[in-house]
């Protein structure tokens, strides 16, 4: 990790050095100082996984936009407006990713032409969904426009984790986005980790990444329940969502949570895998059932057709909004964060079997599907390595904690894990063992902001495709 | 007609789920889930015991308990069985089902939602976060995720809408979601284990902690 410290003037040229060494923006953060002062990170990680953090004191309260050099600077900039004061030079007024209350209803934003209207679609919508609102200007098929409101779930969530110890804010973290909950607990875990110089214990590197493959098999699932349900098939639908079930139940028996809360605490794990002699036989039933469905699923023309050229997202656009995860990796490469050399968990992960990032070309919902696809049978396969290697240490056997302990630490560090969504990033500022401040960047953020530029030609029977094809989670797109 | 005809000839043929089958259904739970009623479900003497139509609302969830109630449908628990349907209009709703901490942004649409609905009508917090101002301590088994203060509302949905039962949990789990159902359907009696009963700090059983009282009931406003 490269730090690099630059004077307010100077912030946007430092950042647009290091885009132009060929590196991708991840994300502009702001953190609070001591007194008023707040410090703006841009972070950026080059092809080879090393991240730079660009830091500037913004005293002042306003900075250089980047949004000309990077697009999806945008809603970093109108939530650091928003969240602490501070403005781009180039700020653009309007409907923020923060709203306030008696600006949600209406944007000041549309398009105008014969026959073009405006449709709020959302946030309350119909179906179990999360609360996220679609403004859509459409003349009645296509939607050449759109605007997009995550902030309706808007929680606070940052300013909730400041002056608690890391060990309680990692119980929050976990609830920062629902369906992450083991990736934002790592993220936030290996900053803490990284700046007390803690060696997390080889056994709950194991036993983490168990939980983290079967919450990527979960994420990947329910996009396969929603893709099939979207299409109208009913007996893909009823079969994935009941091997979603099972995946749920398996970690649930596994540590006692559904949603594997409370195994990850900064400096190992405090949930030991429960004995369950039986975990690897389940997991290989599972494995067979969704490779057989899937196998089903991807060979039927009605699901394939309707996915196929649905939601194009060219690599184009992909490198230059900085997209992360299967979004990004359906069309081009080099994002998946358990290939990168500079994170504490490539050595885990490579001894559990993982092979590298999968990645297609095809830039569309079949090729994120075919991804999706790809990586659950290596989560299945990298599960059962580990499993393995944990039953050499006793794992199945004997309940015991592994953790190394926490020393009281300072300072500012980022920590990275790769959600189902794709690359989490938590940037921490600790003072006495107690967080003066932590910065939260999704995937789903960072993703979000490319939902209206995947229509292209597409319709409006193509939106719900393209939105589960998007693997989007409101909560961690408003935080 | 002919299909009219061949099902007045042949009569119902559909039978009601099997006993066993709604045992499982209470009883596979453990001793962690439970329901709690804050509302008086008497106002209500026969509340959709044959069907129960539910609206959800996301008032500012972390999105795990949507999946977890998303689960209700598939094939394990399979909810329509037992006469539960989720519905797309508040029109149509028996219930408002309720997940999330209530944030500032999702007030005005939560209680939009609320009064769209037709009487006689319940409303069921799901999750822990819906419960982040009421008083801890009735079970101890819920964690209380975000009050969001500082952003104006530290009570949960509870000062927004008037809840009548509340599901701890982060998230609970299915069968915990579909107890508290089968509560408000009064399928499941309030004298059972798992069933508490909301006492507030004078004593007084059944009352709501905070937030308003339904409106008078007897049609739609």
């Amino acid at each position: 990790m490269k730090f690099i410290a630059a004077d307010i003037e100077d912030f946007r040229s430092k950042v647009s050095e290091e885009l132009q060494r060929g590196s991708r923006f991840a994300g502009l953060m702001g953190i609070s100082l001591e007194g008023a002062d707040r410090l703006l990170t841009a972070v950026t990680v080059s092809s080879a996984g090393e991240y730079s953090l660009i830091e500037s004191t913004a005293d002042r309260g306003s900075y250089p936009s980047l949004t000309d050099i990077v697009p999806s600077s945008d809603w970093y900039e109108k939530k650091l407006a928003k969240q602490y004061g501070i403005y781009a030079t180039t700020y653009r007024t309007g409907k923020g990713i923060l709203p306030d209350n008696d600006n949600i209803a209406k944007s000041s934003l549309s398009v105008g032409g014969d026959g073009l209207f405006t449709l709020h679609y959302g946030p309350v919508r119909s179906g179990v969904v999360e609360s996220i609102e679609y403004e859509l200007h459409t003349p009645g098929e296509d939607i050449p426009f759109m605007v997009v409101h995550p902030g309706y779930k808007h929680r606070n969530v940052e300013s909730h984790l400041v002056g608690i110890s890391a060990d309680s804010a990692v119980r929050k973290v976990e609830r920062v986005e629902g369906v992450a909950s083991v990736a934002h607990a790592l993220a936030f875990s290996s900053a803490v980790e990284s700046l007390a110089g803690v060696t997390v214990p080889y056994e709950a590197w194991m036993l983490r990444i168990i939980h983290a493959e079967l919450e990527r098999i979960a994420d990947h699932l329910k996009v396969a329940v929603l893709l099939a349900e979207a299409a109208g098939l009913a007996v893909a639908y009823s079969r994935f969502s009941y091997e979603l079930e099972l995946i749920q139940q398996l970690r649930g028996t596994l540590c006692g949570n559904r949603f594997s809360r409370g195994v990850v605490v900064p400096g190992g794990v405090i949930a030991p895998l429960i004995p369950s002699n039986d975990a690897i036989s389940r997991v290989a039933h599972i494995r067979d059932l969704v490779y057989g469905d899937a196998s089903e699923a991807m060979s039927t023309p009605s699901f394939v057709d309707r996915i196929r050229h649905a939601g194009k997202l060219p690599a184009g656009l992909a490198t230059d909004w900085g997209a992360v995860g299967v979004l990004a990796r359906g069309s081009t490469s080099g994002t998946d964060t358990r290939s990168f050399e500079s994170v504490p968990y490539a050595q885990p992960y490579r001894d559990a079997g993982y092979k590298g990032e999968r990645s297609s070309q095809g830039c569309d919902a079949l090729a994120r599907q075919q991804v999706r696809w790809e990586e659950v049978w290596d989560s299945f396969s990298i599960i059962e390595t580990a499993l393995d290697v944990l039953d050499g240490y006793g794992g199945k056997k004997v309940r015991k904690v592994w953790r190394a302990p926490v020393p009281d630490c300072s300072g500012m560090s980022l920590g990275v894990f790769e959600a189902p969504q794709g690359e989490c990033l938590y940037l921490v500022r600790m003072l006495d063992g107690k967080l003066a401040g932590c910065a939260i960047r999704s995937a789903s953020f960072q993703n979000l902001q490319l939902f209206p530029l995947i229509f292209g030609g597409d319709i409006f029977t193509d939106f719900a495709f393209n939105e589960a094809s998007m693997e989007i989670s409101a909560a961690g797109a408003s935080l | 007609m002919v299909w009219i005809n061949k099902g007045l000839k042949n009569g119902v043929l559909t039978t009601r789920y099997p006993a066993g089958e709604l045992e499982w259904a209470i009883g596979a739970s453990e001793s962690m889930e439970k329901v709690v009623i804050a509302g008086d479900l008497s106002r209500i003497p026969r509340r959709f015991r044959h069907s129960m139509h539910i609206r959800h609302v996301d008032a500012g969830s972390d999105g795990a308990v949507e999946m977890e109630i998303a689960a209700l449908l598939n094939p394990v628990y399979d909810v329509n069985r037992l006469g539960i349907y989720f519905t797309a209009s508040p029109r149509h709703a028996d219930m408002l089902l309720v997940t999330g901490c209530g944030t500032p942004g999702m007030s005005a649409p939560l209680r939009t939602t609320y009064d769209a609905m037709p009487f006689p009508k319940l409303v069921m917090a799901v999750g822990s976060d819906c419960m982040g101002g009421i008083e801890a301590g009735w079970d101890g088994s819920y964690y209380s995720e975000y009050d969001v203060t500082g952003q104006t509302i530290n009570t949960g949905i509870a000062g927004i809408v008037a809840v009548d039962l509340y599901v701890p949990g982060s998230p609970p789990s299915p069968i915990a979601i579909l107890k508290g159902i089968l509560v408000a359907m009064g399928v499941i009696p309030l004298d059972h284990p798992d069933v508490y009963i909301y006492s507030n700090s004078a004593g007084v059983a059944g009352s709501r902690p905070v937030g308003d009282s339904h409106p008078p009931e007897g049609g739609r406003r």
